[in-house]
């Protein structure tokens, strides 16, 4: 089974193009040629019939195996991975043919910032966090950082519910010599109907569901037809989840919010309590986008630590390990100054 | 007719018997040393004022010091000081906070003396009853000679004496606090690292224009009443007693 792999070359040097977060353009790094997706698109044609065609083929174990169209390397793709680079000489390859079809996605957000932007958001992430252990801040480690398009799926509901909620005034007053609390319940019936828009969620069992709902909100403003020539100079990885595995998680979301804005709507009480609900998610409309997501990980104590910016807007999330001894230091000096300072306020003070 | 005299003997006994109270007045209560028995040399007052004032100054309690030459016995002379440190306006902040030696010197010559050692306001607690005790067992035992030691001897066993009540809050406060502190900003700065949550909600891709709540009913189910009685706080360990002008003083009055 043939597969093509693409990339771009430079219409002016043949020299390998990539996307430039910054200008949202492609930039010839040899040449210094700039080009705006038009321009590409139209030379598309031309530059695919120059481009020699490659075998991809699967290897005696499955994997899938492609020659690099630069140097002729012989290089070994995952089963996900649609855009990748050479790891001799570093040329980027997109795996065309894993984008076809049902794999082919509708929308892609483009990187915005650069791995270079990536690292420096990756050096301020010990601001501010004291116990943060020490490889983290170490720039070997730092530059790790990889440039993946992540699937993400993306649902349009519109929703229909009622919630039963229920809620409690309490009232507070004295009389005679008694503290007297009284508490009314009450049952409260809530019904309504909303729409979500573009709700994600991640397409790829590779990334934890988790990081990638902590560098939500998107702008989907942002969002641009899909073409292949914004992989170029990126990672991507095709979807391992399909869309109605993947509505599950959108559709308890989409529910949850739909139980807290009518529990919400039951006011003037000190407390209410969803007790039973019934939502109903009409799915609208779905699409296969994908994400743009800055990867590292870190090891720490035999363990991997994974983080992700967000490739559009810049946030940063992961979970760094305390340092325990850096922990330790902090509790028993605090605990210390701060007895000395209060020792010192209430000899002054005279309560001792 | 013997009835009616028990009733007006009944009726007498629970007026006080200094509802009349005699009591020296003083225009400035600055003047700590009274010395009415004169039995006292102008040095010495000046003396006792001073450690009065220095007391003033360091126990935030007032110390006033009265000699009279009256002829009361050890109740009388109790009355007494209560009445000429209540109505003369002694004490220190709210609650008049100071104590009161007043010595009975007319049987002198024979080594007798009527004295009350009173205490009023948070001075109460400040001496309880065991240190009243140990305060008069001095002058007693010490058998000091003349009224200038006694009265010197009582102002220093009212420093040595004086039990500053501790406060156990403020201990508990003391230790406790600083672990709570760094506990909380510990948590804070732990909590800082973790930065992964999953989502549960969607309000981020709600349409917040197109939001219809169609149906609303809210039904009265019942209501509960709980009452709890209002506590009122305790007393410590100064068994106290009440003046005419009505105020608690601990201490009392005793022969020496």
């Amino acid at each position: 089974m043939a597969k093509n792999t693409l990339d771009h070359k430079c219409p002016s040097c043949s020299a390998t193009l990539k996307f430039n977060p910054h200008g949202q353009n492609w930039v010839c790094e040899y040449c210094g040629s700039e080009f705006k997706l038009e321009d590409l698109e139209k030379k598309t044609e031309k530059l695919t019939k120059k481009t020699e065609e490659v075998k991809v083929y699967k290897d005696q174990d499955g994997m899938d195996v492609y020659t690099c169209p630069n140097c002729g390397a012989q290089i070994i793709a995952s089963e996900e991975e649609s855009a990748t680079f050479c790891v001799y000489c570093r040329s980027t390859a997109i795996l065309k043919n894993k984008l076809v079809g049902k794999f082919n996605p509708s929308f892609v957000i483009p990187f915005k910032n650069t791995k270079e932007d990536a690292i420096q958001a990756f050096k301020k992430i010990g601001k501010g966090r004291p116990l943060m252990p020490k490889v983290f801040s170490d720039p070997k480690n730092i530059n790790d950082m990889k440039g993946v398009y992540i699937p993400f799926w993306i649902y349009d509901y519109d929703v229909s519910g009622s919630v039963n909620v229920d809620a409690k005034r309490v009232t507070s007053y004295i009389s005679g010599g008694y503290q007297v609390t009284k508490t009314d319940i009450y049952d409260c019936y809530r019904a309504g109907n909303m729409s979500y828009t573009k709700v994600p969620v991640d397409g790829s069992t590779h990334f934890d569901d988790d990081i990638m709902d902590s560098i939500e909100p998107f702008d989907y403003e942002e969002l641009k037809e899909f073409s292949y020539s914004y992989l170029s100079g990126f990672f991507a990885e095709k979807y391992d989840v399909d869309s109605d595995q993947a509505s599950e998680r959108a559709i308890n979301r989409t529910k949850n919010s739909t139980v807290d804005i009518l529990r919400d709507d039951v006011k003037g009480y000190t407390s209410a309590t969803v007790k039973s609900s019934d939502i109903d998610c009409k799915l609208i409309k779905n699409d296969y986008i994908l994400i743009p997501v800055w990867m590292l990980n870190i090891k720490y104590n035999d363990k991997l630590y994974k983080f992700a910016m967000n490739g559009q807007t810049g946030k940063m999330v992961g979970n760094i390990p305390i340092d325990k001894k850096k922990a330790w230091l902090y509790f028993l000096s605090i605990t210390c100054g701060s007895f000395i300072l209060l020792l010192v306020l209430f000899l002054l003070l005279g309560w001792l | 007719m013997k009835k009616i005299l028990y009733y007006i003997l009944a009726t007498l006994m629970i007026i006080p018997i200094n509802i009349n109270a005699y009591y020296d007045k003083v225009d400035d209560t600055d003047q700590k040393v009274y010395d009415y028995a004169e039995v006292l040399s102008k040095n010495e007052e000046k003396e006792f004022q001073e450690i009065a004032e220095n007391f003033l100054d360091k126990y935030k309690m007032d110390m006033v010091i009265v000699t009279v030459n009256k002829g009361y016995n050890s109740s009388q002379i109790e009355a007494y000081a209560d009445d000429f440190y209540d109505y003369n306006g002694f004490g220190y902040g709210k609650t008049n906070d100071g104590i009161i030696i007043a010595i009975e010197t007319y049987d002198m010559e024979n080594d007798s003396y009527y004295i009350a050692v009173e205490t009023t306001g948070k001075a109460i607690k400040n001496y309880t009853d065991s240190e009243i005790d140990k305060i008069f067992e001095n002058l007693k035992k010490n058998k000091y000679d003349g009224v200038y030691e006694m009265i010197l001897g009582f102002t220093k066993d009212a420093i040595k004496y004086r039990k500053a009540p501790i406060n156990f809050l403020a201990y508990f406060i003391l230790i406790a606090l600083p672990f709570v502190i760094s506990g909380i900003v510990l948590g804070i700065l732990i909590a800082k690292n973790r930065m992964v949550k999953k989502a549960v909600t969607a309000s981020a891709y709600l349409n917040k224009d197109d939001i219809n709540i169609t149906a609303k009913e809210d039904r009265f189910i019942t209501t509960h009443v709980t009452r709890v009685p209002i506590n009122t706080g305790s007393s410590g360990g100064s068994s106290t007693h009440r003046g005419s002008s009505g105020v608690s003083h601990g201490g009392g009055g005793r022969h020496v």
